[in-house]
């Protein structure tokens, strides 16, 4: 036996002990990796389209504001108010308690033209997809005539604690109630909110806006220019100035000093 | 011990820190994916649509490179690839700073706008260094103890 056969008979007793296992072993491995990594991808993908029935509100195309009091036809020249909120965000409940119900009074009356852009702040912080079920509900609450007295009272019963969990299934029950739903009305309503009806929707107007820039809710834009509503709040009676309010709001000019920074 | 043990053990602790990192900080984001998209948002560095697709699957790479790394397996890929990771973000985090970006990494989830004043970037940027050194380490010196790359594929794999 040659020096040159010797090493290839121990080169061959080798792989047949160790390197035919190895590429088992590796291929084996490899497979596995590549498993996790397509079932990870087919997760990621499905996620933002796991919320059931995608329809799109009346007369509003995807990733678009609502128009909550549209019928109230405020002339062409109104200032448009764009409000971006999430029924989750602590701030946004302030801003509803104590702004709230001044805006909703100007676009009832048609001096502005009011846009509400939901957003789901709160879920990319917590993960889960409360905030954009509870926006669906809300959603269902306007085909049902009832945005107003839902938005407020959602907001009234927001959840102490910003978790994974978000609103309990019972406390939409109980806006909607509040909000003088009843017989058939919250029949349907309950139906829309148990199908996740706008969840989607609302998830897409998530993505359009953060697209845009606005990251951070409640955020107030009026005619185009942000609006820092918490300088109408005295912080230390924390009394709203509404006439100020009202002045920004239909005049549409946001003065220097109230112009928001973010 | 020799010297090689303890360059061994050198390799152990580098494995383990680098790993146990991209484990945690995956581990921490894999349940929120919409939030670690919208992270790698906040960076503004690429088209929107692209850093979305990028932030679903980051949490996923960083469980499996970490995985790897914790148990030894293909140390040295592994290594390559969580140190590559660590300088992007290195990249990324120092753009943010010197574009005058006022974000939270999002490396631990969380993510997005803070305030100018609740910024760390340094801190960061010296810790992801860190990383990558430890990334750098196993791939100039793959063998390291208690690994599964020894146990399969035995000494000579590594010192290659």
């Amino acid at each position: 036996m040659s020096n040159q056969d010797r090493k290839a008979k121990a080169q061959a007793a080798a792989g047949s002990t160790g390197r035919g296992a190895n590429a088992v072993v590796i291929g084996g491995v490899v497979v596995i990796v590549a498993i996790v990594l397509v079932v990870g991808a087919v997760v990621v993908n499905s996620v933002r389209d796991s919320g059931g029935a995608s329809e799109l509100p009346q007369g509003v195309a995807a990733g678009e504001p609502l128009e909550p009091y549209a019928d109230a036809n405020p002339p062409k020249d109104a200032p448009v108010v764009d409000v971006y909120e999430d029924f989750r965000c602590p701030a946004c409940k302030v801003y509803e308690e104590y702004l709230g119900g001044t805006v909703t009074e100007l676009a009832q009356d048609g001096r502005i033209r009011l846009r509400i852009h939901l957003k789901t702040v709160i879920d990319s912080v917590t993960g889960g997809e409360s905030s954009a079920v509870a926006g669906s509900s809300a959603v269902c609450a306007l085909d049902q005539g009832a945005w107003t007295g839902y938005h407020e009272a959602l907001f009234a019963l927001q959840p102490e604690s910003e978790d994974r969990s978000g609103f309990a299934e019972e406390t939409y029950t109980q806006a909607a109630e509040r909000a003088g739903l009843s017989g058939d009305a919250l029949d349907e309503w309950q139906q829309c909110t148990d199908d996740g009806t706008y969840v989607d929707y609302v998830q897409g107007v998530d993505d359009a806006t953060t697209e845009e820039g606005i990251r951070a809710t409640p955020t107030v834009v009026v005619d185009g220019t942000q609006f820092n509503w918490s300088s109408v709040i005295d912080q230390q009676s924390g009394e709203v100035d509404t006439e100020t309010l009202k002045q920004v709001l239909t005049s549409g000019d946001v003065p220097e000093d109230m112009v928001a920074t973010q | 011990m020799t010297r090689a043990h303890v360059l061994d053990h050198v390799g152990l602790v580098a494995r383990l820190l680098l790993g146990g990192v991209l484990l945690v900080a995956g581990g921490l984001k894999v349940g929120n994916p919409l939030g670690s998209a919208r992270a790698v948002q906040g960076y503004d560095v690429m088209p929107f649509e692209v850093a979305e697709y990028i932030g679903y699957a980051l949490p996923w790479v960083e469980v499996v490179i970490g995985v790897l790394l914790v148990l030894g397996l293909f140390t040295r890929t592994s290594a390559l690839l969580g140190a590559l990771l660590m300088a992007a973000f290195v990249i990324g985090i120092t753009q943010a700073w010197v574009r005058g970006l006022t974000i939270d990494c999002g490396c631990f989830g969380g993510g997005g706008q803070v305030d100018a004043g609740e910024t760390e970037y340094g801190q960061e940027i010296a810790r992801d260094l860190g990383l990558a050194l430890c990334g750098v380490w196993l791939l100039v010196r793959a063998r390291t103890a208690y690994s599964l790359d020894r146990f399969l594929f035995g000494d000579a794999k590594e010192r290659t």
